[in-house]
């Protein structure tokens, strides 16, 4: 790694040029800039510029109602929008204490496992076809289609199903979703296969990935990573696991880790991430059982449409949840779930009123992004790709 | 074929008005501009199942001096509004703006000082996709649409669309 | 350590410190385990004085505990950096003078993050308006603003007790 001093004797002899790796480039994680210094092919400096996807989005959830922060929230971490939902909505949940029913929670977890499963199949698509082997890309996307047609069969949406609602979920799965979702998983081990086939042994993608923007442990701290940055650099930590929701603790399943700490091991452990995601598939579709859907909390939740032919109160209930939306208690609260790319964070402070007073969202791309500013120097040119690919950022969450 | 009754083409050029249009139309070049969700959708586009290659438009050209078609996928933020229209400006002769989704036809779901009321506000725009995201059999449409528009264009008097969104550029509108 | 109150809220503990006692407070938390620095973010209140606070959100890898520093600044002055104990605070310390207007002493390169770098006014400030447009949503009645379809209804004071 160049030192300071010798970057200015360089800039001083005018052998470092400038080289801008601009908002609107071809490797499409988003717009990200770099500003790199680099001698020849090596980078001597380099820093990240964000902000092109400020989207004002915590100031504009202070002036809606929390049932409709939903619609806004779900856009930020654009690949996987349910674990958005689920870390506002449990957050939330928390706040006013509201129980979410068991079949609710069931289908929580399937939700979001295949979201899971739909983000790290699109990283791997995308960053292959950026190392330029455009076939992983069409397989990774054949399987993600088959994802977005369960979440449209059961939301009506493809991406974002804001199917999330605060004590339950908005409707009931259809009667035959849950044979789909078997039949997916059924068909899942042959995709992995083939994509396991094509890469893992791959000469050029272990050659272009072994130890580039190698991110350890002592890093990871210092930056506070989280996520599969951390869980390749050999420390074993899940939100599921240590901060459980959504009944997690009961489901049987382990957390891949590996010790390189480099690209490649945090491809294995996405890739291990994809099966253990099966596995819990596999159990959740067991446990559904018939219950409720969402809480009988009346002041939280609409009640169901038959009861408001019968009761006065119901329907009380339902003009003052619709005109007005929930009042939680004054406080304020930190409520976290796991997205894909690490801890997904909710500080949501509330004042009593209907809107939230501060709804601030913790995101996982955030110190991934800024971690490329330690990480960088010392690499050649091609390896910025590789590297701002495997530490998998998304833009809309790293700017708000 | 031109686009009015009043401007005829001469009729030596019909031919190759037709001839040209014809190749135009059926090689659209996109330049990849993908910003956030919208792109996602526009890269499904682009995969197996809803082919964009069938109307020969799946070369995504990294660069704006060898591309036809502007896909504006996703929300424009205030920092960005310049970036895209550096980009336009590079593009050469004929060039065409799809904006694809919600937030670059209006703003979309969010309504806030950070997000430009439209992309119509900066660029004109010659097809709009609504949608949030639109579905990738929209965005077809939506290109069959421009497709339709390449090809019955005149050669000699090439209209541009105007700025519909006039609120930046024109205080008085 | 020097705090000057400590709540206990919904399992989470929260301390406050003042603003000189910030860095002493920071590191001593982190020799006592709270090794690293999940969030740093800042709320602004106008009511019942103008004043914005900023949490730091530590946590205990070892323990899985976690623990809030809050410290209240005023308009006008300036918070130290913790940047010398954590290098990760670097963009968290910018975002909050970008959308909130804290200065930090120390630190390298404050500079706006998200907005551009020519924007006036400080987005998340509470008395920075939204910039709405108001929407036709119906032809022939007049536009409304969308945070006004459902309006702001309180119904206890902020700093009541529960």
């Amino acid at each position: 790694m160049a030192k300071a001093s010798n970057l200015s004797q360089l800039e001083l002899s005018e052998d470092v040029m400038e080289l801008n790796l601009g908002p609107q480039h071809p490797s499409t994680h988003g717009v990200l800039r770099i500003k790199l210094k680099i001698d020849g092919e090596l980078i001597l400096h380099a820093e990240p510029v964000i902000g092109y996807l400020h989207t004002g989005v915590e100031k504009e959830c202070e002036t809606r109602t929390y049932h409709q922060v939903f619609t806004l929230v779900d856009r930020l971490d654009y690949l996987s929008g349910p674990a958005e939902e689920q870390a506002f909505a449990g957050t939330v949940e928390k706040l006013m204490q509201v129980d979410v029913p068991e079949r609710a929670q069931v289908i929580r977890v399937i939700i979001l496992e295949l979201a899971r499963l739909g983000s790290h199949l699109l990283w791997l698509g995308t960053s292959a076809i950026e190392l330029n082997m455009s076939s992983v890309f069409m397989y990774c996307f054949a399987e993600r289609e088959k994802i977005l047609d369960l979440f449209e069969e059961v939301s009506g949406a493809r991406m974002f199903p804001s199917y999330w609602r605060i004590g339950g979920v908005m409707r009931d799965i259809p009667d035959d979703w849950a044979d789909h979702v078997k039949n997916f998983i059924k068909g899942f081990p042959r995709a992995y296969r083939d994509l396991d086939n094509l890469l893992t042994n791959n000469y050029v993608w272990n050659e272009r990935l072994k130890d580039v923007a190698i991110i350890d442990e002592a890093t990871c701290k210092q930056y506070m990573c989280t996520g599969p940055i951390l869980r390749a650099a050999g420390v074993a930590y899940d939100i599921r696991k240590n901060y459980p929701y959504l009944g997690y603790e009961t489901y049987d399943f382990d957390i891949p880790t590996e010790k390189a700490a480099d690209s490649y091991a945090r491809y294995q452990v996405r890739m291990a991430e994809m099966l253990e995601s099966i596995k819990i598939l596999e159990q959740a579709l067991d446990r559904l059982k018939p219950g409720p859907i969402i809480t009988d909390n009346r002041k939280v939740a609409l009640p169901p449409r038959e009861e408001l032919a019968r009761s006065m109160e119901a329907v009380i209930h339902q003009f003052k949840l619709v005109s007005e939306g929930m009042h939680p208690p004054v406080g304020f609260l930190y409520g976290a779930a796991e997205s894909a790319r690490g801890e997904l964070g909710y500080y949501i402070e509330s004042d009593g009123s209907n809107r939230p007073y501060r709804c601030r969202v913790r995101s996982p791309s955030f110190p991934a992004v800024q971690v490329l500013k330690k990480v960088l120097p010392g690499h050649i040119l091609s390896d910025v790709i590789v590297a701002i690919a495997s530490v998998d950022p998304i833009l809309g969450d790293v700017d708000r | 074929m031109g686009m009015n009754q009043g401007e005829k083409t001469p009729f030596l050029v019909a031919p190759l008005e037709l001839l040209i249009n014809w190749a135009r139309g059926n090689s659209l070049w996109p330049a990849q501009f993908g910003l956030a969700c919208c792109a996602i959708e526009m890269m499904s586009t682009a995969a197996s199942r809803y082919d964009m290659a069938r109307f020969g438009m799946e070369v995504f050209r990294a660069s704006p001096r060898q591309s036809d078609v502007l896909i504006i996928a996703g929300r424009v933020s205030q920092k960005m509004a310049p970036v895209v229209k550096t980009v336009y400006d590079q593009m050469l002769e004929p060039k065409w703006v799809v904006a694809m989704g919600d937030c670059a036809s209006c703003g979309g779901v969010y309504n806030n000082y950070a997000i430009l009321p439209g992309v119509d506000t900066i660029l004109p725009v010659d097809v709009y996709v609504a949608g949030c995201p639109p579905r990738p059999e929209a965005l077809l449409d939506g290109l069959l649409m421009l497709r339709k528009k390449v090809q019955s264009e005149s050669l000699l008097n090439r209209k541009r669309p105007p700025l519909r969104g006039k609120r930046l550029l024109d205080e008085n509108a | 350590m020097k705090m000057l109150n400590e709540t206990k809220e919904f399992g989470e503990t929260t301390r406050e410190v003042s603003k000189g006692d910030l860095i002493e407070t920071l590191s001593a938390c982190r020799r006592e385990g709270y090794e690293v620095l999940m969030d740093l973010t800042a709320v602004d209140y106008l009511l019942p004085t103008v004043r914005t606070k900023v949490l730091y959100w530590l946590h205990n890898p070892k323990t899985m505990e976690r623990l809030r520093i809050i410290v209240f600044v005023t308009r006008e002055e300036s918070l130290p950096s913790a940047i010398s104990i954590w290098e990760g605070a670097d963009w968290y310390e910018r975002e909050i003078y970008d959308l909130f207007g804290v200065r930090f002493t120390e630190h390298p390169d404050l500079k706006r993050i998200l907005m551009p770098d020519d924007w006036i006014g400080h987005p998340l400030r509470k008395d920075y308006a939204l910039g709405e447009e108001p929407v036709e949503f119906k032809h022939g009645v007049k536009p409304k603003v969308p945070s006004e379809i459902i309006p702001f209804v309180k119904l206890r004071p902020y700093g009541e007790s529960k």
